[in-house]
């Protein structure tokens, strides 16, 4: 499993944090985006990978035009919270790590027939030299409705 | 859950950005509205809408409101869930009151392990 060059202390650690890891598997969850739980399971993990494009313009004069990749972990880190890290890097112009990053937890508070909350913190970071640490935090409710429902294996 | 057992097939999300607290300039107490709708069209595709409806400042010197009759930043995805528990996502977003001022698309791949 691990290289034989590897160091017994960094398979040890290697280990336990897989093991911890592996306590949900990926597979647990359905493939139906709507059925899935507003929370990852404790101990999954996952890891999203984003590009993309934006532009904006001010009285018709272009402020922005930006390609951008962003990468954020998420982790159940019990059955109910779960806890997100992201940041990002500038593809074009200035490419590099933006130096701007975020972290956020949300809580499966309460769940009822066809309604769940699922309420969550979102703090954005910053890492830059002279800049706030943080600027607009968000607490979201996260409110979720399940309507029409449709059996599962039906499509 | 089990397999067979009901499931959703359109789920409605609302106050993902309930509160939303501006520390800078100085702190600052909003509210806001937002809602999502995501149908799952097949049991590996679906479909997402977004809209941030708007914000009132509540307490705060500088006022931060957004009317949805100004801006309406919104966001329309498709997600594919693969069979080796990847999701692949594809987004456009942007103020779809004038598209011209703030437009995006997005790329995703999500991977659980």
């Amino acid at each position: 499993m691990f290289p034989a060059s590897m160091r017994p202390a960094t398979r040890l650690a290697t280990a336990l944090v897989l093991g911890q890891m592996a306590t949900a598997r990926a597979e647990d969850l359905p493939p139906e985006l709507v059925a899935r739980p507003a929370t990852l399971p404790d101990g999954m993990v996952a890891l999203t990978l984003a590009g993309g494009y934006d532009s904006a313009h001010v009285l018709g004069i272009p402020v922005l035009s930006a390609t951008t990749l962003g990468l954020l972990l998420q982790r159940g880190m019990t059955s109910r919270l779960e806890l997100s890290l992201g940041t990002s890097f500038a593809l074009h112009p200035d490419a590099g790590w933006t130096r701007d990053g975020s972290f956020a937890l949300a809580y499966r508070a309460w769940q009822h027939d066809s309604l769940e909350l699922a309420p969550a913190l979102t703090v954005p970071l910053s890492f830059r030299s002279g800049a706030d640490v943080t600027s607009t935090i968000v607490l979201g409710a996260g409110m979720r409705w399940h309507a029409a429902p449709r059996r599962r294996g039906s499509w | 859950m089990a397999r067979g057992a009901a499931a959703p097939w359109i789920l409605v999300t609302v106050g993902q950005r309930l509160l939303p607290l501006p520390i800078r300039p100085a702190v600052a107490f909003d509210v806001g509205a937002d809602a999502a709708v995501t149908v799952q069209l097949a049991q590996r595709w679906a479909v997402a809408a977004q809209a941030v409806l708007g914000e009132v400042t509540i307490v705060g010197q500088t006022d931060r409101g957004v009317a949805p009759w100004h801006h309406l930043a919104s966001l329309a995805r498709i997600v594919y869930a693969t069979q080796h528990s990847i999701d692949v996502m594809l987004e456009v977003h942007g103020d779809v009151r004038d598209p011209r001022n703030e437009a995006g698309v997005a790329m995703s791949v999500t991977r659980r392990m």
